[in-house]
């Protein structure tokens, strides 16, 4: 490839990536009132998780050798990757599935645009992350403020937490379009979505010390539910010091994206359109 | 009472129950027709449970009071109950939110039957898998901690009967809003993520403080899975119990008068386009 033609390739993905993001917002603020029903609705999922931890801890001292400071730290790393996940993945794959089954999808085929580039970027919700998930943070970030003299983190351990949610979030990005695509197979994709996200949040309230030793190679391989949250919490926190994961992780996100392009060639080719 | 059954009344009711039945079992066709999303929906609930089994079992029993099979056999129950009486995602609410936003609900309510139970009844029919699903979990839940009388069991089945109204209620009312702001899943999730917390399907509510306890197992969302979990396991159903099932049935009297009143109100409220 000419340099030119990689700088329009580049050109290209980044004028989509724009231009759904803009789209998004535009379609987020339509239902106005919805935003604030978004908003109480995720305020309250974190205020009730919280009153779940403070019944928890008035039970027990520590779960799986976290303390209660480290649990809410935890909870802040699971709910950045789901706001994370919800944001640029879920809805992309939602609405892939359901233009499989319209037969919406043609007509996205036909348009001179980088095709999986087009379906993975599709929808970026950003009116979400600033109406509804950022704020319902707040709760937990008060809670955190008095208490981060009680974490020892250290340098390497943040950047290798960073490095573990970046790529974690490719990896199962990878993970829920996989299996979002037997929509094309299916024709409809809406129960195996609903099974993707479940498995993309299986275990988020376990840290990853707390995981039998089966589950943790599950959850590290083949389905990828521990790197973006319990792994990154992990190397935060300083309970993890081993970083020759990152390598791992690496390799593992390179063989998801992989896997990716393989899984949409294999799908599309296999594709008999709805509408024609 | 000839006059009453011979006339149109019983045949109007008969034949819109006959509709109910016909519009339920159109609705589980429509699921059937894909099979490999049958799967997948059980493969999710089957996560779902395993997810909260994992984190108890992280947690450990002892400290709670609780051996590790009892607190399975609550969460079987639990989780069960509240998926039976569709209380865990409140998807009545979902679809009806959906009728109402894309205009559908305007060719129901020209139709001779009512409304709300015309769209439970083919909300029910795409609930065939979780319902199956969800009387395993309680069967299993049961086999685990057997009932100690049968009077627990047929309080059980009340409460069930109880909770599905208080359900439906708060389905209905949850949707109606939809005629006033359009789209309304947003408000549906928060109520759901309460209901979550108060049904005691995450965490019994025996575990929470004393302070708070007395008047935790009275909210509405307790029928949903810490009451009949709790009436079905109880060794002795006492006043406590009773108490609790008295406040439950209130509050289904209570919320399914407020719910056909908001009911009403939308519907007075509501904008058809295209008719």
């Amino acid at each position: 490839m000419r340099l030119s033609d990689f700088k329009q390739a580049i050109k290209i993905r980044w004028k989509i990536v724009q231009s759904c993001t803009i789209f998004g917002l535009k379609e987020s603020l339509a239902y106005s009132l919805n935003n604030w029903g978004n908003l109480a609705s995720m305020v309250l999922y974190m205020v009730t998780y919280l009153i779940f931890l403070d019944v928890l801890f008035g039970k027990v001292n520590r779960i799986a050798g976290y303390n209660y400071s480290e649990m809410l730290f935890f909870t802040l790393i699971v709910q950045i990757n789901f706001y994370l996940l919800f944001i640029f993945t879920q809805g992309n794959v939602e609405t892939l599935d359901q233009s499989i089954n319209s037969g919406e999808l043609d007509l996205w085929l036909a348009k001179p645009v980088p095709d999986l580039w087009f379906v993975s970027f599709r929808k970026i919700n950003l009116g979400e992350l600033f109406f509804s998930a950022l704020p319902a943070t707040i709760p937990l970030l008060v809670i955190l403020s008095g208490r981060w003299n009680d974490f020892k983190m250290p340098l390497g351990g943040i950047i290798a937490g960073l490095i573990c949610i970046f790529l974690g979030q490719i990896i199962i990005h990878c993970f829920q379009f996989i299996i979002g695509m037997t929509a094309f197979f299916t024709g409809e994709g809406k129960k195996a979505m609903s099974m993707s996200v479940e498995l993309s949040v299986f275990g988020d309230a376990i840290p990853l010390e707390g995981y039998p030793t089966w589950l943790k190679y599950i959850g590290l391989t083949v389905i990828p539910f521990i790197i973006h949250t319990a792994l990154a919490a992990s190397f935060f926190l300083g309970k993890n010091t081993n970083y020759n994961y990152l390598w791992y992780v690496f390799g593992l996100a390179i063989a998801f994206l992989v896997l990716k392009v393989m899984a949409w060639k294999f799908a599309l080719r296999h594709y008999s359109s709805a509408s024609s | 009472m000839d006059s009453i059954y011979n006339g149109v009344v019983p045949k109007g009711v008969f034949m819109r129950f006959a509709t109910y039945i016909k519009t339920a079992a159109v609705g589980f066709l429509s699921v059937a027709n894909y099979r490999t999303e049958i799967w997948f929906l059980i493969v999710q609930r089957i996560l779902v449970l395993a997810g909260l089994i994992l984190l108890w079992s992280v947690i450990g029993g002892a400290s709670l009071g609780k051996t590790y099979s009892q607190l399975i056999a609550y969460f079987l129950v639990a989780n069960g109950a509240r998926e039976l009486v569709d209380a865990q995602y409140g998807k009545f609410g979902s679809s009806t939110i959906d009728d109402i936003k894309n205009g559908a609900i305007s060719s129901f309510l020209l139709q001779p039957t009512h409304t709300v139970p015309f769209l439970f009844f083919r909300h029910f029919g795409t609930r065939g898998v979780e319902i199956v699903f969800s009387i395993i979990f309680i069967a299993v839940g049961i086999v685990l901690e057997p009932p100690s009388s049968v009077l627990a069991v047929v309080l059980f089945l009340i409460v069930l009967v109880i909770s599905l109204a208080i359900s439906i209620s708060q389905s209905t009312m949850v949707a109606s809003l939809a005629f006033w702001v359009t789209e309304s899943k947003g408000i549906k999730n928060a109520v759901c993520h309460v209901a979550r917390v108060f049904s005691g399907s995450l965490i019994p509510l025996s575990f929470f403080p004393v302070a708070y306890k007395g008047w935790v197992v009275f909210n509405p969302f307790a029928s949903y899975a810490y009451l009949p979990t709790t009436v079905i396991q109880a060794g002795v159903v006492d006043r406590g119990l009773w108490l609790q099932i008295g406040a439950a049935f209130l509050w289904a009297v209570g919320l399914i008068l407020l719910s056909q009143f908001i009911w009403k109100k939308g519907i007075k409220n509501y904008e058809a386009i295209g008719l």
